[in-house]
């Protein structure tokens, strides 16, 4: 079986044709999200994917595979020479070309993409508390709960709080990238997460391990009353609700909704994990004009391209992001 | 809750530990012997513990010493009735103190609030974790595929591995370069075939699938030797979890019978892989002793 691959999102018969002549198997997608969790199952060698999309597009998945570091190049197709300037706001070696130029340059322009080397990324070098450690090596059936907090205060109260039930593993991170990355490794049952936090925010990991098809139930933690929270996301099925930060003073009405939405994530475990698979990037859009998606990246075609409201922008302009935990 | 984990053999003398320790007010939870105490301390993680050293077939000193590669650190009073044996004891890793059987009723129960008072909030000490980019991205998708972990320390035979199986596209391969990092490795991925090397220095193949049963995972193993000692290979046999054993050298010559070994240990039938894991519930510490070599002197 062959090994290398490319990645094709919502390219045409003629496109394929074009791609299968660099002597690789060529893996199609519908959209970017499948596009992206192809991506994450082949390891491509190269992506040619359309760059407009409703709700989830093409520079949206390039700035999720920059959030995580992956190199593979992506050749863009698009109807207009003005979007070219998007390419300016990933840092990657990606190319671009219009649709009427596939027949003339694609072979051409792969091939170079493909001879470029790639810039080495280093390993994930992660800290792991011992006694989360602890619980990773027990082989006891206990509920996995990640406490996801940029407040120290707030997470140790969380956590001394549950920690009195004695019958859950609890796992701490520090901000949204933190919170994905220990999500990945722990596996948890439940993610409990605040809702601001400086890096990523809470919607905005949510929407991530949507994207990535990472089915872990979640509960938001906010000091705000007037959130219509629930409205916004319910439609995302790994969102199960919010419990107020107010909360956290009565241990006995805490306790009873964490055991109520281990429960919930429990029974409808099969719709959230069916509800992911089909990655229908209009669940995204629901929340579009709030969250993450607000700014470039994963904005509607024919919208104004406004750079620098990103959260990823904001965490390359800080310097910050997955970069910095690999070594 | 906080809690003293109380390894003994002995049933009198866990009562009669656990009643010099009731006026401290904690919880105190039991291991009849050191597998059990393992599991304990991991499912639990105690303030403290008191060992018995002289347990049969885990004996204390090895028991600490297995809790130290997992890199468990929680402080131990060791109990001994044999003089000898007590200053060396408290020279091991983590060993707050040692005392005689006799002394127990006038001594400990100091030492333990000693230990309570200067406990660090359940020694928070953490725990460097090193993932390459390629397995991170594996992470990172959803896991549709098997996934094989590699246990070999010799870097030029996992990289023709981690090569060969990579391109075949059917599960999802990672590595480690010796027996630890490979331990600690299992237990963040769940692989669902570890594929071992027996040599490797500090935690060898047999070591490493030995720990794996003391705490209960019941990850299939396949062992890859250079060896022909028919004594390692029965040893390695007689583990549990272990399924298969392949010659090193047939690695490259008979590729793919290695690989046909591989899926088949994969396509396990499910009644067989709940068997290995009721199997590992419950803990038959003889199955330690067989595969031999796990008993440390002091």
């Amino acid at each position: 079986m062959e090994s290398k691959t490319i990645v094709a999102i919502q390219q045409d018969e003629e496109t394929i044709k074009i791609l299968s002549k660099l002597g690789c198997q060529v893996v199609e997608a519908g959209d970017c999200i499948e596009g992206l969790r192809l991506i994450l199952r082949h390891q491509p060698i190269l992506v040619v994917s359309i760059m407009k999309m409703p709700n989830f597009n093409g520079i949206a998945m390039a700035e999720i595979m920059e959030l995580f570091q992956i190199q593979t190049p992506i050749i863009f197709t698009t109807t207009s020479v003005k979007d070219q300037k998007r390419l300016n706001d990933l840092s990657g070696n990606h190319g671009f070309i219009l649709l009427e130029q596939i027949q003339s340059r694609l072979l051409e322009l792969a091939t170079k993409k493909l001879s470029e080397p790639l810039k080495p990324v280093g390993h994930l070098k992660y800290m792991i508390r011992q006694r989360e450690w602890a619980d990773l090596s027990s082989s006891a059936d206990k509920k996995r709960i990640l406490i996801i907090d940029d407040s120290a205060w707030v997470k140790k109260a969380c956590m001394m709080s549950l920690d009195q039930l004695d019958s859950y593993a609890l796992f701490s991170a520090k901000d949204g990238l933190d919170g994905i990355i220990k999500a990945l490794l722990i596996q948890p049952d439940l993610i409990l997460t605040d809702l601001h936090m400086p890096n990523l925010d809470g919607l905005a990991m949510s929407q991530i391990f949507f994207v990535l098809n990472q089915a872990f139930p979640i509960v938001f933690l906010t000091g705000d009353t007037n959130h219509n929270l629930s409205e916004k996301t319910k439609r995302i099925g790994g969102i199960l609700g919010v419990i107020l930060k107010a909360e956290l003073r009565n241990q006995a009405l805490f306790h009873q909704k964490i055991m109520q939405y281990l429960d919930d994530s429990e029974v409808n475990h099969d719709e959230i994990v069916r509800d992911f698979q089909k990655g229908n990037s209009e669940l995204l859009a629901e929340n579009e004009k709030k969250m993450f998606l607000e700014g470039k990246g994963l904005c509607t075609p024919g919208t104004e391209f406004r750079p620098g409201t990103h959260h990823i922008a904001a965490l390359r302009k800080g310097g910050g992001g997955l970069g910095d935990f690999f070594g | 809750m906080e809690k003293i984990l109380v390894i003994d053999d002995s049933a009198t003398f866990r009562n009669i530990i656990a009643k010099i320790f009731a006026p401290l007010n904690y919880e105190i939870i039991f291991a009849e012997n050191g597998i059990e105490g393992i599991r304990q301390c991991v499912n639990h993680s105690p303030t403290f513990m008191t060992v018995d050293l002289e347990m049969p077939v885990l004996n204390g000193a090895t028991m600490m010493k297995i809790l130290g590669m997992i890199g468990l650190e929680v402080p131990a009073i060791f109990i001994t009735g044999d003089e000898s044996a007590l200053v060396k004891a408290a020279k091991l890793p983590f060993v707050t103190a040692a005392i005689h059987k006799s002394k127990i009723k006038e001594k400990l129960i100091s030492i333990g609030q000693d230990l309570i008072e200067n406990s660090t909030n359940r020694h928070f000490s953490d725990f460097k974790y090193d993932l390459p980019h390629r397995e991170f991205v594996h992470l990172l998708g959803k896991r549709e595929r098997k996934r094989v972990l590699i246990v070999d320390d010799a870097r030029s035979m996992r990289a023709v591995m981690v090569r060969q199986l990579e391109k075949l596209n059917l599960f999802e391969v990672y590595d480690a370069a010796d027996g630890r990092e490979g331990l600690l490795k299992a237990m963040m991925i769940k692989p669902d075939l570890i594929i071992s090397d027996i040599e490797m220095p500090f935690v060898n193949g047999i070591r490493l699938a030995q720990i794996l049963y003391i705490l209960g995972h019941p990850f299939p193993i396949m062992f890859l030797s250079a060896s022909e000692d028919a004594r390692v290979i029965r040893q390695a046999k007689a583990l549990e979890g272990v399924t298969h054993f392949f010659q090193k050298q047939d690695v490259t010559k008979k590729g793919a019978e290695f690989v046909m070994a591989i899926k088949s240990q994969l396509e396990m039938d499910p009644k067989k892989k709940e068997e290995i894991k009721r199997k590992y519930k419950c803990i038959d510490i003889n199955k330690i002793k067989d595969s031999g070599e796990m008993e440390i002197g002091i």
